[in-house]
């Protein structure tokens, strides 16, 4: 393969509505930076299949642009190839064709040298581990495999981006987990990747960066901002929960309130609120000084599957009239 | 290189059972019709000498006009689905997600489709050449109609991919091409028909059955090659121009198909 070179995706002000009325983005402004993993969240109809067709060229936003790089590339599709692989679903495998076929005609229209042809094909091959099921027809193979196989095909030209909408859907823990083990090590060959998904614990492990869309719009954090990083994912935005386990629970408490702490108790657990780690230092002090034993003290994490469905529903309640059954044209 | 839909067409339709039945079907049909045009014209001479000139240009007209016949039924057949199903398939979005123009996918499709044509045409090869051993019209003639089905099957391929690329679903796709075929190839030259029989007492203006004709029967799929026969076999001249206006229209009928086949891959794709 080529030498990767990283591009940045900028998307501006992207307005989309289906010619059935319904308006699927209204305003969503997005850059993604070289080599950065992107995670796109959210519910079933949210736009994020709209964005990313509209990234590739395959929809026509009604107003906004898509730049990558310095190439404006809003509503061709044939200059956004050279830069966007999308990885769609559902998928759209021909069923009729060999593997070995189907990535030998997608090197073809990516116009890959004819002498070329082979290396390519065999690059994907062997990243995909697709060789035992090369020579079998694409519809006898897994659903898993299928998604493999497309996969592959993203991967036949250098594109620097590439778009990968739900590239685990559908398939048992096992497939799914090899295949985001593959997309992981697609994040480390420079390319710029944007994960669409609805397997939330799998995408926090995977992305760099996230954003919530809901009823086409990015969904802001607590802290007015409509992105987030895996970082602050892990130590809980603004503040961070600390869990506590110890012998005399209401002693616990008492002694986090003298310092202004207020905590929740569940059996011999107690939960309090600390901004920073020195804050929640001075909370554990108190309770030792206060003759508490302390068997455990650790931070609680945020997972992502939490976070999303807290934003969610502080959105939903937020908008004015409750969210519009959405529907493909 | 080679068209990419091109080279996947020969390789995907290669291997279909369905190509190779209708070959079958395409020579079991010819056989069927060459014999029994064989056998009248043997029982009809009687006791009297057999002219074998007339079984050869009695098997090869059979053999021309059984292959436009079939050619207008399988050519679009062929073609009819071709950018719906993609649709339909999901295939459609990887191959505009590609450096390829939607002119090369179009073309790619259009020439996939032809080459079926193209081997429908070849099949018919032995019969004519069988048929020439017993005499009969000059080879010059017999490729000049091979031409003219030929052609008529790339334009009924190029309108049909243009149709199939208007839907969503094959099935449409199949529907609205047959009704378009039917409407031009049977119901068309009917209503010429009609309206020179209705005026057949001459009271109308003396260029009217001209233009009729014109206008419902001389662009029919079948005609230039009529036209093309009658051109040599009767007295000539005057059928050259309804033969070439006949082409004109197949050239920009299948030209309008293949830019709106091109037109509907530059659409967006849901």
């Amino acid at each position: 393969m080529n030498e990767i070179k990283p591009t940045t995706l900028t998307l501006t002000d992207i307005r989309k509505t289906y010619p059935a009325g319904i308006e699927a983005l209204r305003g969503v402004s997005l850059e993604v930076r070289p080599g950065e993993v992107f995670g796109l969240v959210g519910p079933n109809g949210a736009g994020k299949t709209t964005l990313l067709k509209i990234a590739s060229g395959l929809l026509f936003p009604a107003s906004g642009t898509v730049v990558c790089g310095d190439t404006e590339i809003t509503r061709r599709p044939k200059q956004a190839a050279a830069f966007i692989g999308l990885m769609p679903d559902p998928l759209g495998v021909y069923t009729d064709i060999s593997a070995r076929e189907y990535l030998e005609f997608f090197a073809r229209l990516q116009e890959v040298p004819v002498e070329r042809i082979a290396a390519v094909v065999d690059y994907a091959v062997d990243l995909l581990g697709l060789r035992p099921w090369l020579n079998d027809e694409v519809e006898t193979l897994s659903a898993g495999w299928q998604r493999r196989l497309a996969l592959g095909r993203v991967l036949l030209s250098d594109t620097p981006i590439l778009l990968l909408d739900e590239p685990a859907a559908g398939l048992d823990v096992s497939a799914r987990s090899e295949l985001l083990d593959l997309v992981r090590t697609l994040a480390h060959s420079g390319r710029t990747l944007i994960v669409s998904s609805h397997i939330l614990p799998e995408l926090q492990q995977l992305a760099d960066r996230f954003a919530i869309i809901n009823q086409g719009r990015w969904v802001t954090m607590a802290s007015g901002r409509p992105f987030f990083t895996r970082d602050e994912l892990q130590q809980g935005f603004t503040a961070a929960h600390w869990q506590l386990r110890c012998n005399r629970p209401a002693d616990a408490v008492q002694a986090l309130a003298g310092q202004g702490f207020s905590a929740t108790v569940e059996g011999d657990c107690l939960t309090f609120t600390a901004a920073d780690e020195t804050m929640a230092a001075g909370g554990l002090t108190a309770v030792v000084t206060s003759g508490v034993t302390v068997y455990d003290f650790h931070r609680q994490q945020v997972e992502l599957t939490e976070l999303v469905l807290q934003v969610l529903q502080n959105d939903n309640l937020q908008s004015a009239s409750p969210p519009a059954p959405r529907s493909r044209p | 290189m080679m068209n990419p839909l091109y080279w996947l067409e020969l390789r995907v339709r290669a291997r279909e059972k369905r190509l190779w039945l209708i070959a079958l079907f395409f020579v079991i049909v010819m056989a069927i019709i060459s014999g029994i045009m064989l056998a009248t014209s043997m029982q009809s001479s009687g006791n009297r000498f057999i002219e074998p000139l007339n079984i050869g240009e009695g098997m090869i007209w059979t053999a021309l006009f059984c292959q436009a016949g079939l050619l207008v039924i399988l050519a679009p057949l062929a073609t009819a689905g071709r950018i719906s199903q993609e649709r339909e398939q999901r295939t459609l979005a990887a191959l505009v997600n590609s450096p390829a123009s939607a002119t090369r996918i179009a073309l790619g499709k259009l020439w996939g489709a032809w080459t079926f044509v193209l081997w429908l045409g070849v099949l018919v090869l032995p019969f004519l050449f069988t048929a020439t051993l017993w005499g009969g019209p000059s080879w010059k003639l017999i490729l000049g109609c091979l031409g003219l089905n030929l052609l008529a099957g790339l334009v009924l391929s190029a309108l049909s991919l243009g149709i199939s690329g208007l839907f969503g679903r094959s099935l449409t796709a199949y529907l609205v091409t047959g009704c378009f075929l039917f409407g031009w190839i049977a119901v068309l030259p009917m209503l010429g028909s009609l309206a020179m029989a209705l005026n057949h007492d001459g009271s109308v203006a003396p260029h009217y059955q001209e233009f009729v004709m014109y206008l419902t029967m001389y662009h029919n799929p079948f005609y230039p090659l009529i036209s093309l026969t009658e051109a040599v076999t009767e007295t000539g001249g005057k059928f050259i121009l309804p033969m070439v206006y006949g082409v004109t229209v197949w050239i920009l009928l299948g030209w309008g198909g293949l830019m709106l086949a091109i037109r509907s891959l530059k659409r967006e794709v849901y």
